[in-house]
């Protein structure tokens, strides 16, 4: 129980945060269902990393945030990853992601946390206001990976938490030589 | 996790966090297993049977045993290299006779030895993993020393470390410390070895010292340092073992109810004419439920604490003082606290027969975390529970040999898939599940510690057996424990059955013991006899008292409360505290001090519930003036909706 990752998902309120942890682990949400605001739910769920392995994962689905409130600071202290949620019908909530990456670097250290972002409601192209190309081009220089996905589409999901749980876990023996280092993030991050 | 219980024996500062059992197969952990066919060796320990080999005439591989003392067993036909064998069972019956007729009724244990030793004919056999070569005394002292939580007496580095541990010996425990740490100087000095710091630089010279003195036996020892009443309100406990109750009932016997006392270590309340008394070598041969006294715990104003309610940190804290007592209470009764030493073997790392407890929780719990009992033994049980409780003979008739084989194979390849349970017939599922007990490579009692399981039957009071089984049951690793204690429930509800499947406490137990128990019968057939006896009467004692035995006695949770104030005063000290448990107080930290402080940050009017049975976990809810449980509830069952 105590190797266990924690991750924290945040981002503004109802960009799906819960319907998209909700279709994760349970696979039985139904788009448009109506929502309960989230106080904060614990999810524990194992997730098949790319070695293999499952590995145990906490979710921490945390309260949207709203204008002018903040995360909770304790959360930056003890995650091990984050999963960073904005909504691709809403400009603001993309601008509040980006605060909130700046937010992680500032309390932790880059090797420490591991940190995806995830576009949601990609199968609203019509209401689109955050560009994907430009949402990309910040993911890359932030070196973060971004995804655009779908509660629709349970398939869309699968892909970031598996990457999220392979980071987490990845054996720390790579990164203690500084040289490999540089080489194995350049590669995977790039 | 049971606030009203648990709530109140939070030890010092942090609570324990006991993952709970997850459903078995999980619909979305359970995960594809490389099929592994069952390549390995096949580990069959009963050493009853490498003593009767049985003749490899097929006629005589249906011997029937004599139904009653005294009856001469019928051969159909007989080889001559039988007769030799034969000669032994005879011997058998004669000392079975001279004794008494009770032991007539070990007919199912002998017919169950020979089950076993059919089933292994076809596997080869595996000699035994224990090492019989004593290591000299000094050695086994340091081991000792070491595995209780004092390896710095004997390395002589970091005075701090054990003394919270020593301050909460009682004086008895204190001595037998004393008397290994003795011999460990005397030995180590023969070998003219680096001096040892001496014992009186511990305990310090004049008698009784000020800091051992406070858990003599008069004054119980209290919790927080607040005296506790002498006169407790005391109330039997109803939990214990209802079925086993009913029974009795029906049997109408008086049964006389004796009270445990848990404020007081064992070691201590030893009645004065015990201390000097030798074990003596008359087993009482007692046998069947009626036997077995009554015992009931006086409940702890602080409440009973069960073995899962603590963490893994203070349970560790518990071994330790197991270990120290249970020397001291063999000790008091002049017995030798014998162990075996195990000899590494090499054991296969997946799979399921013949894979050690360890590995096969490692491999499970990476498809349903916090399993703590091993999928495939907990499937076992559940289509027994299912099916056979009713079947009569459950446990006692044998399955098939040959569909079991097949079975086995075909739960080795694709347990983890899509195995058809259906198609199991009970005998055949209660043939796998002894056959998983027999042929773990450490024993479900551990092979260290399965002479002294032996020993307990030596102990001429029933009170005493409780309590020597009770600090064993303290000392078997988590895993071993656990799974045991899966396996005793299930053979509860075996026995609660006895109406329609006719296995009554004793039967089981006669099937249980040689599964349970490789003993070694090396000197003549009285012996195997007696051991066979023994070995039965112990399981008779685990399946009945298991409500006892699985609670931690009181006065050890008072000696670990003391050692974690006195470990937390050195810890203000920044004295005492090496790596390791320095990190685990800051895992402790970031599990439990950051979530609530999270919670000073939620409104008024917001609970968290906690479910550790679901994926789940936890969840902050608003409440109003219109909520109800059930809107709670259904909040966390969304996952089955």
């Amino acid at each position: 129980m105590g190797k266990s990752c924690k991750v924290v998902v945040c981002g503004l309120a109802s960009v799906g945060k819960t319907a998209i942890l909700e279709q994760l682990l349970y696979g039985n949400h139904s788009v448009g269902s109506e929502t309960n605001e989230t106080l904060e739910d614990i999810y524990v769920g194992s997730v098949e990393t790319d070695r293999g392995v499952r590995e145990q994962v906490r979710f921490y689905d945390t309260r949207g945030l709203r204008e002018g409130s903040e995360l909770p600071k304790h959360y930056y202290s003890f995650a091990d990853g984050f999963v960073l949620v904005y909504s691709i019908d809403s400009r603001e909530s993309f601008k509040r992601v980006e605060a909130l990456k700046k937010e992680i670097d500032r309390s932790r250290d880059k090797k420490e946390v591991t940190i995806v972002v995830l576009g949601n409601k990609c199968d609203l192209q019509e209401q689109r206001r955050v560009d994907q190309e430009v949402a990309q081009h910040w993911a890359k220089t932030e070196k973060v990976k971004l995804w655009e996905s779908s509660v629709a589409e349970r398939k869309t999901l699968i892909e970031p938490f598996v990457h999220l749980a392979s980071k987490m876990t990845q054996p720390q023996s790579k990164s203690t030589f500084p040289l490999s280092r540089k080489k194995g993030s350049g590669s995977i991050d790039t | 996790m049971d606030i009203k219980e648990s709530g109140s024996v939070v030890l010092t500062a942090y609570h324990s966090y006991t993952p709970s059992r997850l459903p078995i197969m999980d619909q979305s952990c359970v995960a594809e297993l490389p099929a592994h066919l069952s390549s390995g060796r096949r580990v069959c320990g009963c050493k009853y049977l490498s003593k009767m080999i049985l003749p490899s005439d097929p006629d005589l591989t249906y011997l029937h045993l004599p139904t009653f003392a005294g009856r001469k067993p019928r051969f159909g036909r007989m080889s001559s290299s039988a007769s030799r064998d034969v000669q032994c069972w005879q011997v058998f019956n004669r000392s079975i006779s001279q004794e008494s007729t009770e032991n007539s009724s070990m007919e199912d244990f002998w017919s169950e030895v020979r089950n076993i030793k059919e089933s292994s004919l076809n596997g080869q056999e595996e000699q035994n993993i224990v090492d019989v070569k004593t290591p000299d005394e000094g050695e086994l002292e340091a081991e000792w020393l070491q595995e209780v939580g004092l390896s710095t007496l004997v390395s002589g580095t970091g005075a701090e470390d054990g003394m919270a541990l020593l301050s909460t010996l009682t004086r008895a425990q204190a001595a037998a410390v004393q008397r290994r740490l003795d011999t460990y100087t005397q030995t180590t000095r023969k070998k003219s070895k680096q001096p040892v710091r001496d014992v009186r630089d511990i305990f310090g010279v004049t008698d009784p010292p000020a800091r051992i003195g406070f858990t003599v036996p008069e004054t119980p020892p209290t919790s927080n340092g607040v005296q506790q009443p002498k006169e407790q309100i005391r109330w039997k406990q109803t939990r214990v073992n209802n079925q086993n109750d009913k029974m009795e009932g029906q049997q109408g016997n008086a049964e006389i109810t004796e009270e445990l006392n848990w404020d007081i270590p064992y070691s201590e309340s030893l009645p004065a004419s015990h201390r000097e008394q030798r074990h003596r070598h008359s087993c009482t041969k007692r046998h069947g439920s009626t036997a077995l006294p009554k015992f009931t715990i006086c409940e702890d104003k602080l409440g009973l604490t069960r073995i899962g309610d603590l963490s893994h940190h203070d349970m560790k804290k518990i071994h330790n003082l197991t270990l120290i007592e249970i020397t001291t209470f063999f000790d008091a009764l002049g017995m030798e606290l014998k162990k075996n030493r195990i000899l590494r073997v090499k054991t296969r790392e997946s799979g399921l027969f013949g894979v050690p407890l360890t590995t096969l929780l490692e491999n499970d719990q990476k498809k349903v975390p916090g399993t703590k009992v091993p999928l495939i033994f907990q499937k076992l049980l559940l289509k027994l529970e299912h099916s056979g409780l009713e079947t009569e003979g459950i446990l006692r008739v044998p399955g098939s040999a040959s569909r079991v084989k097949s079975l086995r194979q075909e739960l080795e390849a694709k347990f983890h898939e899509n195995f058809d349970w259906d198609q199991v017939r009970q005998n055949d599922a209660a043939c796998l599940l002894k056959m998983f007990i027999r042929e773990l490579p450490n024993s479900l009692l551990t092979m260290e510690y399965l002479p002294a399981f032996s020993a307990v039957q030596n102990l001429s009071q029933p009170k005493l057996q409780l309590q020597a089984l009770h600090l064993l049951i303290m000392l078997l690793p988590d895993p071993n424990r656990d799974t045991i204690k899966a396996f005793l429930e299930f053979l509860c509800k075996v026995i609660a059955n006895e109406a329609k499947n006719r296995m009554s406490l004793w039967n089981v137990s006669m099937i249980v013991a040689p599964n349970l128990f490789m003993c070694k019968g090396k000197s003549g057939n009285q012996q195997e006899a007696e051991a066979a006896t023994n070995a039965a009467n112990i399981v008779q004692q685990l399946i009945k008292y298991q409500d006892i035995l699985w609670t931690i006695p009181s006065f050890m949770i008072s000696q670990v409360r003391k050692m974690n104030e006195s470990e937390n005063s050195g810890n203000r000290k920044h004295l005492g505290l090496d790596k390791s448990m320095k990190k685990i107080l800051r895992m402790i930290n970031m599990e439990w001090e950051r979530p609530e402080r999270a919670e000073l940050d939620i409104p008024e009017g917001v609970i968290r519930v906690y479910s550790t049975q679901l994926s789940k976990v936890s969840m902050a809810i608003q409440l109003d003036t219109e909520t109800k449980a059930s809107d709670i509830l259904s909040r966390f069952q969304y996952e089955n909706r």
